[in-house]
């Protein structure tokens, strides 16, 4: 779920971004003569049990209406820095002015936002741009932050059934095709709409661009329902198949009204089975049915599960399914799960038998680098991650850890990867398992089988790139993208720390950190698609025209760089 | 897992033939379908579902019939299953089935169109409710139930966001008339109009008049939950749109409140200035659910205009830190937090709780449940907040280690041959309120020798319990029952009905969980002041003594007359009431203040164990709070 949530987001939160004009934003310190580099702190991660530095600078700005030039009231403007952990709101007032005092120095992102209007994140140039960073220094006062938002365009129309009936919960969408784990998908831009009773949708909010149309039914109820028909999804101007979609081009702020599209009936593929306990005992609980898709699960829904196991999921659409059972009451270190993943084809499946597992204990300690004498931050946290994206993540407890660095972690089968998260400033330098290095290769996970002895290395002492930009003709390039990967094609697909990229702060420098040592390439591209570095032949393509470097452990290394066209 | 595709599809011109087969078959075989179309599309679905299909659908390897074959029309694709050469006698030979037919039309009560895919159910709802009596209407909104026995029937339709109707009910949601069906009857013309579920519209605006998107605008009503009246939320949409306009629908008919809630920006953020926030609106723009408007919603009804101003509000900063139970701090945690308006529980949100344990909140003026979870499983704590407007620093939440309760299970003498089942044949558990309205199952560990343990978050709960495993076969009105929880004793002391009070970091030991398979009941006649029999009456037999009045008593039974004009339930033996009323709000029985006024009219009886006994009782008027 988590992890639907999170895609759902970063899809929402990388649609939103049209043009916008930066008007000439003002950058005042109050202790003249500073140096203008970006936060003093590069190649010296922030001591996360320090401290913090006093917040001392100010940022203002307003926040305009892009068709009319008028202000926005009641915006919401948001300042995020991940290096620091920070994350502010602020709310424009009647003159669309708002202000954020006592920030802390540090690389920031600032974006703007409100209801139909398109948001908009500092130095985006197109929609489809990554955001820039904004370098605050001390004692600074930002001033003329403005953000000018365009006007979000608007689909509306009816979803009607065979019987030209309105249909109801229909989820309408306007996607685009993306790069995702190196494989072109349609993907949702920005809102998505339900139907309501009569049929009606309005998605709202859409960036300018071109898109595709797509209209998803999904039973609401499927462990109850008498419902022999299912629909698939349909894409505009009426076909189910995604490569005859006709694209529509939606400029700021227009309206594509009275879309109207007749979803096919098929027939609902109905599964029933039992489920039983690791100890063979009929297992009631409650089932959750999710749509499988490339790159992870979607659309869940769910009932429950007879006392007696048995259990009845009807009304499935053709299409790829993960079910998941789990015993009923509060989750516990007992609750058993078991997952299913069936391919629905119109045809009932029977007799589907799931046997559920206790969670897998895995533990161990966490040691830090022995070159470093710091102690290990109170709020770093390991996590497990499948390596499958198909694989359901369940069962998963939090983290216990204790205070010598023991930790004890639950979780479902399948092939994880250990990662760190929550201290800024560290990172995995290895994860070893019976003297055996299992950092990229990850550990694999039997059902209710225990593994101890995991041995998890963190470092602190992290790698830092960073250069500026110029082109052909030596001048200094403002707006690009700086993509660092590893000349090992092995670790192209899947493994995605020895990837890193950049985008250029304010005097155009970019900052690149956290890379394990090694071999790498590093390009400075205009611009490039969400995703597509994930893509083994995007990589192929670029490595040419790369230049080749090696980093060690905690070297802080400058590499200026020629922009190149990604074309 | 199974493998896609073995079935093959053969699609033709709606124009040259209007009926398709999909066949299913084993891999390698094709099929081919030899079907007659002797009707108009939609009417052929009908004909076929009928069992008259003028067709044969042939396996094309070896020319044999095929007896799973599902045919539809091209164009609707509903589905039916064709008549099988051998069925009609299977079919005969099983209890429920028959060779009667109901058929009609469902309406919509405003156009008089037919309506498609509206679901009609040949009731009463048996408890091994044959499959057969379940059906969906075509495209033109007709239906037909057919193999139903000689019995009497009530026609009960529904369809999605229209008013669910029986047919030939007096009033909105009443129950419907009987048909009395005899053998190989065929009945025509059981016609049932369905109104639209009710729709309320409007606009929401913030102080400066301009649209707001993504607020969260809800209908609530009264309904009796967990023994009390509290406002829960009805029907389905809500969330205005980019001109600020609300849809919200399937609301069955009655009596609304309109609430509109934006959901803090800044709900989780730990660092914000910004204060600015929204309070929770009734219509007509009020924070005070008492001085709301009610809007009264008719079938088919629209409300349209139900436009509301936000009201601006400053949201106050709430710090607190959580513990363990070893009065730790609390790191790597969640808190969880959610608000009560009126009595529902609405915007489930979260905030981090950092290394030290400690967490901070901005929350709009209101009541609050805040709750977190501890590492270790089980764990966990929770708090009630008042939130005034000004700030809170010191909320502490400690966390407690799961409860447990130890016992075993027994078993009352069978009142069959049949032995008692092995203990571990039940699914038990303990049952506690954790949020309004909301029950939390921990559930019990049972050992082969009937003994078991139950590890749960402290507070009052209840033990409930059922057998696993294949349904037995439904019960006649005398018939065997399956072993169902009798008691749960504590001390000598039943608390089956009143629960236990399990304290925190506590132990509760030697709880008997007694086990029955033994049957008391009662049935009767409800009749009117004329003497005549009532069916549209709810009877409610509840215990004398006001102890079992809980939520979850089980000396409480409601129950409505059947076809046979006689209502029946099933009761533990004890002393009860009894009381016929015709109408009663759902749920209204888990209220002791209606229970208390309701016995003024009730009848007394005493039922011993294993005992039968006739109750005939008066139409009685509902109580008036």
């Amino acid at each position: 779920m988590t992890r639907t949530i999170a895609a759902l987001f970063s899809a929402l939160s990388l649609g939103m971004a049209p043009a916008l004009a930066q008007t000439a934003t003002t950058f005042s310190t109050a202790a003249p003569g500073m140096p203008t580099q970006p936060s003093g702190q590069l190649g010296q991660p922030p001591n996360p049990n320090a401290p913090p530095a006093p917040a001392t600078s100010t940022v203002r700005g307003h926040v305009f209406a892009a068709d009319s030039g008028q202000p926005l009231r009641k915006a919401q403007v948001r300042m995020t820095s991940g290096e620091l952990r920070e994350n502010r709101l602020a709310t424009t007032d009647a003159e669309g002015g708002y202000e954020f005092k006592e920030v802390r120095a540090g690389r920031y992102n600032i974006s703007a936002n409100k209801g139909s209007y398109v948001g908009v994140s500092y130095g985006q140039q197109r929609p489809t741009d990554a955001p820039k960073l904004i370098a605050i220094l001390d004692n600074q006062t930002v001033e003329r932050m403005d953000f000018t938002l365009p006007r979000g365009g608007v689909i509306t129309g009816r979803i009607l059934d065979e019987f030209g009936e309105p249909m109801s919960d229909v989820t309408v969408a306007a996607q685009q095709y993306q790069t995702v784990q190196g494989q072109r998908r349609l993907v949702p831009a920005g809102r998505q709409a339900p139907t309501n009773d009569i049929g009606e949708f309005r998605v709202f909010g859409v960036p300018p661009g071109q898109y595709y149309l797509v209209a998803t039914w999904r039973s609401t109820n499927p462990m109850n329902t008498q419902e022999k028909t299912a629909y698939a999804p349909m894409y505009y101007p009426g076909t189910e198949n995604a490569a005859q979609a006709q694209r529509v081009t939606l400029a700021a702020g227009q309206e594509l009204s009275d879309i109207v599209m007749s979803l096919k009936p098929l027939r609902a593929t109905r599964v029933s089975g039992t489920v039983v306990t690791s100890d063979g005992r009929p297992m009631g609980g409650f089932m959750m049915v999710m749509t499988t898709t490339g790159f992870g699960f979607s659309g869940a829904s769910g009932g429950p599960i007879r006392p007696d196991g048995t259990f009845v999921v009807n009304g499935l659409a053709p299409g790829e399914y993960t079910l998941r059972a789990q015993s009923g009451g509060m989750p516990s270190d007992d609750s058993e799960i078991g997952v299913a993943k069936i391919t629905a084809t119109g045809d009932d499946i029977t007799d589907l038998h799931i046997v559920a597992a206790k969670p897998s204990t895995l533990s161990g300690r966490i040691v830090s680098d022995p070159a470093i004498a710091s102690a290990l931050p109170a709020a770093l946290q390991l996590m497990l991650s499948p390596i499958d994206p198909g694989t359901m993540p369940m069962g998963m407890g939090p983290t216990k850890m204790g205070s010598d660095g023991t930790f004890e972690m639950r979780s479902g089968p399948g092939r994880m990867r250990i990662n760190v998260m929550g201290a800024a400033g560290w990172t995995i330098r290895s994860v070893r398992l019976n003297g055996a290095d299992i950092t990229d290769a990850g550990i694999e996970l039997k059902a209710s089988e225990d593994i101890s002895g995991v041995e998890v290395e963190v470092t602190n002492k992290l790698t830092v790139i960073s250069g500026l930009v110029t082109n052909a003709r030596g001048d200094p390039v403002k707006d690009y993208s700086a993509i660092a990967f590893t000349q090992d094609r092995d670790k192209w697909k899947g493994v995605n720390r020895y990837q890193g990229a950049g985008r250029p702060d304010q005097d155009g420098r970019f900052k690149i950190s956290g890379l394990p040592p090694g071999d790498y390439y590093i390009i400075a591209l205009d611009k490039i698609e969400q995703g597509q570095s994930t893509d083994p032949d995007f990589l192929e393509t670029i490595r040419i025209k790369a230049t080749a470097f090696t980093i060690r452990e905690g070297e802080t290394r400058t590499l200026d760089l020629k922009i190149n066209t990604a074309s | 897992m199974r493998q896609a595709s073995n079935f093959s599809e053969v699609r033709m011109s709606r124009a040259v033939v209007c009926l398709v087969a999909i066949l299913w078959l084993l891999p390698g075989h094709r099929a081919q379908a030899q079907l007659r179309p002797v009707l108009p599309a939609r009417d052929a679905v009908v004909q076929a579902g009928t069992g008259v299909i003028m067709g044969r659908v042939v396996d094309a390897s070896n020319g044999q019939p095929v007896r799973k074959a599902r045919v539809h029309d091209g164009g609707t694709q509903a589905l039916t299953q064709t008549a099988p050469s051998q069925p009609a006698r299977d079919r005969s030979q099983t209890a429920g089935y028959g060779a009667g037919v109901i058929r009609g039309r469902i309406l919509d009560a405003a156009t008089g169109r037919g309506l498609p895919r509206a679901e009609v159910r040949a009731g009463p709802n048996a408890p091994q409710f044959p499959d057969n009596r379940i059906v969906l209407t075509d495209g033109d909104g007709r239906y037909e139930i057919k193999g139903l026995p000689a019995e009497t029937f009530v026609i009960n339709v529904s369809k999605p966001n229209y008013v669910r109707a029986s047919w030939g009910a007096e009033r909105v949601e009443g129950p419907g008339k009987r048909i009395p069906l005899a053998d190989g009857q065929v009945l025509d013309k059981i016609d049932v109009a369905l109104a639209r579920a009710g729709v309320i519209t409007g606009k929401i605006v913030d102080e400066f008049g301009d649209p707001v998107t993504d607020v969260s605008v809800t209908a609530m009503h009264y309904q009796y939950v967990q023994g009390s009246r509290r406002l829960v939320q009805a029907g389905r949409g809500g969330a205005t749109n980019d001109i600020g306009e609300y849809r919200i629908y399937g609301l069955t008919p009655g009596q609304y409140f309109v609430s509109a809630t934006l959901r803090s920006f800044n709900g989780i953020n730990t660092e914000t200035t910004d204060r600015s926030a929204y309070a929770p609106t009734f219509y007509p723009g009020t924070g005070d659910v008492s001085s709301a408007q009610r809007l009264t919603i008719a079938p088919g009804q629209t409300a349209p205009g139900i436009n509301l101003t936000l009201l601006p509000i400053q949201t106050s900063r709430v710090r607190g830190t959580a513990f363990d139970a070893d009065g730790k701090p609390l790191s790597n945690a969640m808190i969880n937090v959610m608000q009560r308006v009126g009595s529902a529980m609405i915007g489930n949100s979260g905030a981090p709780v950092l290394a030290d344990g400690k967490f901070t909140l901005n929350l709009t003026p209101g009541n609050y449940m805040l709750r977190v979870f501890g590492p270790a499983a089980g764990d966990g704590a929770a708090t009630e907040l008042v939130v005034n407007g000004g700030d809170i620093d010191d909320v502490q939440l400690i966390a407690t280690k799961p409860s447990i309760i130890r016992g075993r299970i027994a078993f009352t003498e069978s009142a069959t041959s049949a032995p008692p089942p092995k203990p571990t044949m039940f699914d038990m558990g303990a049952v506690r309120e954790w949020m309004l309205g909301q029950p939390m199952r921990s559930q019990a560990k049972i050992k082969d020798d009937g003994t078991f343990e139950i590890s749960l978050q402290p507070g009052h709960a209840v033990i409930r319990g059922l057998m696993t495993g294949p349904p037995a076969a439904p019960p006649g009105p005398n018939g065997p029952s399956p072993w169902r929880l009798n008691r749960v004793l504590v001390n000598d002391l039943d608390v089956g009905d009143i629960g236990i009070d399990v304290p925190a970091n506590g132990m509760i030991e030697n709880v008997v969980v007694e086990m029955t398979n033994r049957v008391s009941a009662a049935s009767g006649r409800v009749t009117d002041a004329d003497g005549k029999t009532v069916r549209d009456c709810f009877v409610i037999v509840f215990a004398q003594d006001p102890v079992h009045w809980t939520v979850q008593t089980r000396h409480l039974s409601v129950s409505r007359p059947g076809t046979d004009d006689l209502f029946h339930v099933r009761l533990l033996p004890g002393d009860y009431y009894a009381v016929a009323m015709s109408e009663v709000e759902t749920n209204a029985w888990t209220d002791p203040e209606f229970l208390s006024l309701a016995r003024e009219r009730a009848t007394k009886f005493t039922i011993a164990d294993g005992e039968t006994k006739t109750i005939d009782l008066p139409l009685s008027a509902s109580p008036v709070f």
